[in-house]
């Protein structure tokens, strides 16, 4: 029989948690045992005598539950002396278009204005001085709300999970964050392909492209996309090759994109070719862009592996759904990538964790692996 | 009791609570003297209290695929200048919502003329001649002057309103009566970006579509046109690169800001009546963009369907009505009101569930009228019209009940 979560579940999944450590065991426990049978008694609301009043129930809340974006604050405008002061002492100049982390202070002159969103927060900070982001967007998470964010985040993977339709949508939904590295193609243009997009820290990688049947020889070329300078371009025989990104000297928060494919007598050297205009004909390799952040993604993780939630109530799978969750909601999908790689090395038939890895695959754009996966959990014995 | 009877006298009532409401709307699109009527409540829909009124302001979702560049009324030197500022850090495509009429200071023209046919990705803004109601159609399309529109895409950056209605629908393309076919402005700025979201688009087959505004100007990356001039190459390469970059007035809360090329939308908090033009052209394309770049359309019932549900609702009214009218006499009056407000309630939410929930639109404001004037016409019908009618007052409520 197929799974299938409509959007009432993916609401009523984290009722009743956040107030106390019993954690994922519950979570989970209830979303395999409790969930299923749940779906059965919603479903055809529509024929039941209150339907109308869930339905408008559903509109209140409406505000309420739509996924929130998690994106880093970005500045969407910036005039003046504006500067970021980060926790270490260092500080940058704040313009347009600029992410910033999550923890900090703004600094602002005389005659400065600046506006940012987090969390679809809109905040316009006119007044010289200096404030904390805790000031700005409130203050710093609490456990309950992370209990209640990761049981969110399960249930909104339930939902774009349930079918192939479903998983279409959750592209459709997440192409606004889809900054560079997968705009203008379609999914055959980023299976087999790592990494993908996002942000990479400077850790040994692997990065890997399809295979062409009867080449022995491929070319790999990595190039900073605002100077177009090659970094490293390199021949190998397999589809794949490891690099320790900090040995490549790159620039914190730089733009990189790389190519690779079938190496031919003359290397691609002509000019940039914009994702967005693929549509052009040309014999060059497709380009798949990631920014190179300085420094470790494991700093995301560091306040959660010591969470008694994370350290004694998650089993292994558990923890690297949440440290998926964790990297992908601060932009390290190839990190994020590997957690679930990780977990399913641990649990390779775990519903829960299958079908958050193919939400994720589609909102990332590799839909069609994730209607496999979608399919393969269908035919999963439920525990 | 016989519910023939009241089948027929339910057929009646529906029928002359019809005949009022075409008679009240030939009244009013005709006649001046209600244009209160006209201004305030024609443009006024249910959604736009979604909009307007629902919608959490705090909440702002962001669009990180267009940037704004803001000018105001800059010489030809000075977009020159921005432009080439902006072509240097290869965004994706610009356009420019800027009609380029004549020629000015022959410097500045020559300037600009140099950068934009050195820009491969333009997009200029143009209008449509006004309709010619003897021609039956647009005779052409008015673009800049043709030392700047000869190498770039001119596109329109008309709406589908007058200058003072709301801006609620575009329509993607048009064809004049010059045998041209033309993009609007925020269709021809996607079709350099992203084909496919264009092609996904046209396949509605829709000549208008109604904008889903994702927000006014705070949801857009926005940077001063004179400030392109004067930032480093990391924040513009950062801000410009690969992105869709629009050129034109994108805000302004002076006090005395230019009433110019600025309309009112469904975001406005004021939502009926007089108020202040709320939003500026190019932040509407900027919308328009965002909306096909999602594919987030707006589905509307085929106009059948919707008449054949406004049909049924009122007639299913108008019976509930009546039969309280005749069961219920002492407490008619109180019994149809309360039923009255909590349908138009529940009404309400259900259309602004389904628009907020899965961009389904439904008019559903002649339903509302028939409902509201269901319980006065039952009245007048059976005090004034059957009486007067010797089929209709043969048929005796008593008499059927016995």
């Amino acid at each position: 029989m197929k799974m299938k979560m409509n959007k009432s579940q993916s609401i009523l999944v984290p009722s009743g948690f956040g107030s106390s450590a019993q954690g994922t065991e519950e979570l989970f426990g209830r979303l395999r045992a409790g969930a299923w049978p749940f779906r059965k008694r919603t479903a055809a609301p529509l024929r039941r005598p209150n339907a109308l009043l869930i339905l408008l129930a559903f509109f209140l809340l409406g505000q309420g539950i739509q996924a929130q974006d998690t994106r880093p604050p970005l500045v969407m405008f910036a005039e003046g002396e504006v500067r970021f002061a980060k926790p270490d002492g260092k500080s940058e100049r704040v313009f347009t278009g600029m992410y910033l982390s999550e923890q900090g202070s703004i600094v602002l002159k005389k005659n400065s204005r600046v506006e940012l969103i987090y969390n679809d927060k809109f905040v316009e900070l006119k007044e010289p001085g200096t404030v904390t982001f805790d000031k700005i967007f409130g203050t710093a998470p609490q456990r309950k709300s992370f209990i209640q964010r990761f049981s969110n985040f399960v249930g909104r993977g339930l939902d774009q999970s349930s079918s192939a339709r479903s998983i279409e949508k959750a592209y459709m939904a997440n192409q606004s964050n889809a900054q560079g590295n997968i705009r203008g193609f379609g999914d055959r243009g980023l299976l087999d392909v790592f990494p993908f997009g996002g942000m990479v820290s400077p850790t040994e990688i692997t990065f890997s492209w399809p295979e062409e049947s009867g080449k022995s020889s491929y070319q790999f070329r990595l190039v900073d996309s605002l100077s177009e300078q090659v970094v490293l371009e390199v021949k190998t025989s397999r589809p794949a090759i490891t690099l320790n990104l900090e040995e490549l000297l790159l620039q914190d928060g730089n733009l990189y994109y790389w190519e690779a494919g079938p190496a031919v007598q003359s290397p691609a050297t002509s000019g940039p070719k914009r994702l967005s205009r693929r549509s052009q004909p040309t014999t060059d390799y497709d380009r798949y862009t990631f920014t190179y952040v300085a420094r470790d993604h494991a700093e995301v993780l560091t306040d959660i592996r010591s969470d008694e939630f994370y350290v004694k109530y998650s089993r292994p799978e558990q923890q690297m759904l949440i440290e998926a969750m964790l990297l992908e909601d601060a932009g390290f999908l190839a990190a994020a990538y590997d957690a679930y790689q990780r977990g399913l090395e641990v649990a390779p038939k775990d519903i829960i964790l299958n079908r958050n890895y193919a939400a994720f695959l589609g909102r990332w754009n590799l839909r069609t692996q994730a209607k496999e996966i979608v399919e393969m959990t269908s035919k999963l014995p439920r525990e | 009791m016989n519910n023939r009877f009241f089948h027929i006298h339910g057929l009646a009532i529906t029928l002359i609570i019809f005949l009022f409401i075409g008679l009240v709307k030939l009244v009013t699109f005709q006649s001046h003297y209600f244009d209160p009527f006209n201004n305030g409540m024609k443009d006024y829909e249910v959604t736009d209290i979604i909009y307007s009124q629902l919608r959490d302001k705090e909440r702002v979702k962001r669009e990180t695929r267009i940037a704004l560049v803001h000018v105001e009324k800059p010489t030809r030197e000075e977009l020159a200048a921005v432009l080439e500022r902006i072509a240097a850090f290869s965004p994706a495509v610009i356009g420019v919502d800027i009609l380029l009429r004549g020629e000015k200071d022959s410097l500045g023209d020559h300037e600009l003329r140099r950068v934009l046919d050195s820009i491969p990705n333009v997009v200029l803004a143009a209008n449509l001649a006004p309709y010619v109601d003897s021609l039956k159609g647009i005779p052409e399309m008015i673009v800049s002057d043709s030392a700047f529109s000869g190498r770039v895409t001119s596109a329109y950056t008309n709406f589908l309103a007058g200058e003072d209605k709301t801006v609620r629908m575009f329509t993607p393309r048009l064809s004049t009566l010059d045998g041209q076919t033309h993009d609007a402005f925020g269709v021809a700025l996607v079709r350099q970006y992203d084909d496919a979201s264009v092609r996904r688009l046209l396949r509605r087959n829709n000549p208008a579509e109604r904008i889903d505004y994702l927000g006014e100007y705070r949801s857009f990356l926005r940077k001063n046109g004179s400030d392109v001039l004067e930032a480093s190459e990391e924040e513009l390469s950062v801000l410009f690169r690969d992105r869709i970059v629009m050129v034109g007035f994108a805000d302004s809360r002076d006090p005395d800001a230019p009433i110019e090329d600025r309309y009112f939308t469904p975001l406005n908090p004021v939502y009926t009546g007089r108020s202040i033009p709320d939003m500026y052209g190019m932040v509407i394309h900027a919308n328009i963009v965002s909306m096909i770049l999602d594919g987030r359309f707006i589905y509307e019932l085929p106009a059948w369907v919707r008449t054949l549900l406004i049909i049924a609702f009122t007639y299913f009214n108008v019976q509930i009505i009546h039969r309280i009218y005749h069961w219920l006499p002492d407490t008619f009056h109180g019994i149809t009101r309360i039923m009255q407000l909590i349908e138009l309630l529940i009404f309400f939410f259900f259309v602004a569930f389904l628009f907020n929930e899965f961009r389904i639109k439904i008019d559903f404001s002649t339903g509302f009228l028939a409902l509201i004037l269901a319980y006065d016409v039952v009245m007048i019908y059976e005090s004034l019209i059957r009486k007067r009618i010797p089929f209709l007052n043969n048929v005796n409520y008593e008499d059927e009940n016995e």
